[in-house]
């Protein structure tokens, strides 16, 4: 696990990048109130671009990857699976307010 | 009004080509008799299309769904006047009424909280009576700032790809899924099983793999969290006595975990 800071590898960027557009587009999903997109998108795909950046890492990723993934993953599966994101958000990541 | 998408549009446009044929009054069943003649009823869905008018305040005027227990507004249903109504939904003059003005003010209130409705969620098949007579009374009888912004239509729900129906055994109540899979899991399966004007499918593999997803997926955040954590206290050199050991177990069961999906 790395925290150097920028990022120095393509992949990290492309990891990064690839998460942005997901929560953008799971936002527009949740808004127009298409849920299996929006669950195609915030889960499906999203932990598909973490396994691919777990895989072409070798499992070296970026700390600050990481936690924003496991972050954002239990924020946009909120509205479909509330209890493991509270569970993910509380006891996992144990933070209590949404900063 | 929102629709989400085309083919309810369309269907509401079909529908509204053929609706001046429809029968407004009947002379039994349920519904209002008709003011100047009263052998006849206003049919039901002419006839009772806003109560989701009725939702907003539905709770301060009776505490039992069947209306034998008054709410906290306790005013009894003849109290409830054309004038009183008018009053609450539509803006007109306080009436002459025993009901204290403060409860009237009340009422009034919540109703104008809630409207205009965001979405009625309902299924395809109700778009050319139900949701349609909906957005007519509404437009008849409410000023346009108070007419429904959007109404949702979904399809029929199938249950691993058959027509769920009590007589072949294939269904399954919302309490069963729970009970089976827990409720995240088979929330996860009800949005995977589809949203739009098709029927929606829901799989019981899906929500079996999602168990899994959701379970596996916990173990990886708490593992990586760990490494996260105990990495930046070794960086503080506050486990230096026992860096050797937990280095050489650290990295066997990362490369074990990172492994795992």
């Amino acid at each position: 696990m790395r925290s150097e800071r920028p990022f120095s590898t393509f992949f990290d960027r492309a990891f990064e990048n690839e998460m942005n557009s997901l929560i953008e587009q799971t936002t527009a999903h949740y808004d127009a109130t298409n849920y299996k997109t929006a669950l195609k998108t915030g889960l499906f795909d999203f932990q598909n671009a973490r396994n691919w950046y777990r895989d072409v890492t070798g499992g070296d990723m970026h700390r600050d990857l990481v936690l924003q993934f496991i972050e954002a993953q239990a924020l946009m599966l909120t509205p479909i699976a509330p209890h493991w994101s509270d569970h993910i958000w509380r006891e996992v990541l144990q933070r209590v307010f949404l900063t | 009004m929102n629709t989400y998408s085309s083919e309810t549009r369309h269907a509401f446009e079909k529908t509204l080509d053929w609706l001046n044929q429809w029968a407004c009054a009947r002379s039994y069943g349920l519904g209002s008799r008709i003011p100047w003649d009263t052998q006849y009823l206003v049919e039901s869905l002419s006839d009772s299309t806003i109560y989701m008018a009725y939702y907003t305040i539905a709770h301060l005027l009776h505490s039992k769904i069947d209306g034998s227990e008054l709410g906290p507004a306790n005013i009894p249903a003849n109290q409830m006047t054309d004038e009183v109504w008018d009053y609450i939904f539509l803006k007109k003059d306080l009436p002459k009424t025993s009901i204290p003005e403060s409860t009237l003010r009340e009422l009034r209130a919540s109703f104008e909280y809630w409207y205009p409705l965001d979405v009625r969620v309902s299924g395809k098949d109700l778009i050319n009576n139900h949701l349609t007579f909906f957005l007519y009374n509404h437009a008849a009888l409410f000023p346009e700032e108070n007419w429904p912004q959007g109404v949702r239509t979904n399809g029929h729900l199938m249950l691993n790809g058959e027509k769920m129906s009590k007589s072949t055994g294939n269904s399954m109540t919302l309490r069963e899924g729970v009970e089976k899979f827990g409720a995240d899991a088979t929330r996860i399966a009800l949005a995977d099983a589809g949203d739009g004007m098709d029927d929606a499918n829901f799989e019981e593999n899906n929500a079996d793999s999602a168990v899994l997803r959701l379970f596996t997926e916990r173990e990886w955040c708490k593992v990586l969290l760990f490494f996260i954590k105990w990495k930046l206290m070794y960086r503080n050199k506050l486990l230096v006595c026992r860096k050797c050991d937990l280095r050489g177990r650290s990295r066997l069961s990362l490369t074990a975990l990172l492994r795992m999906r």
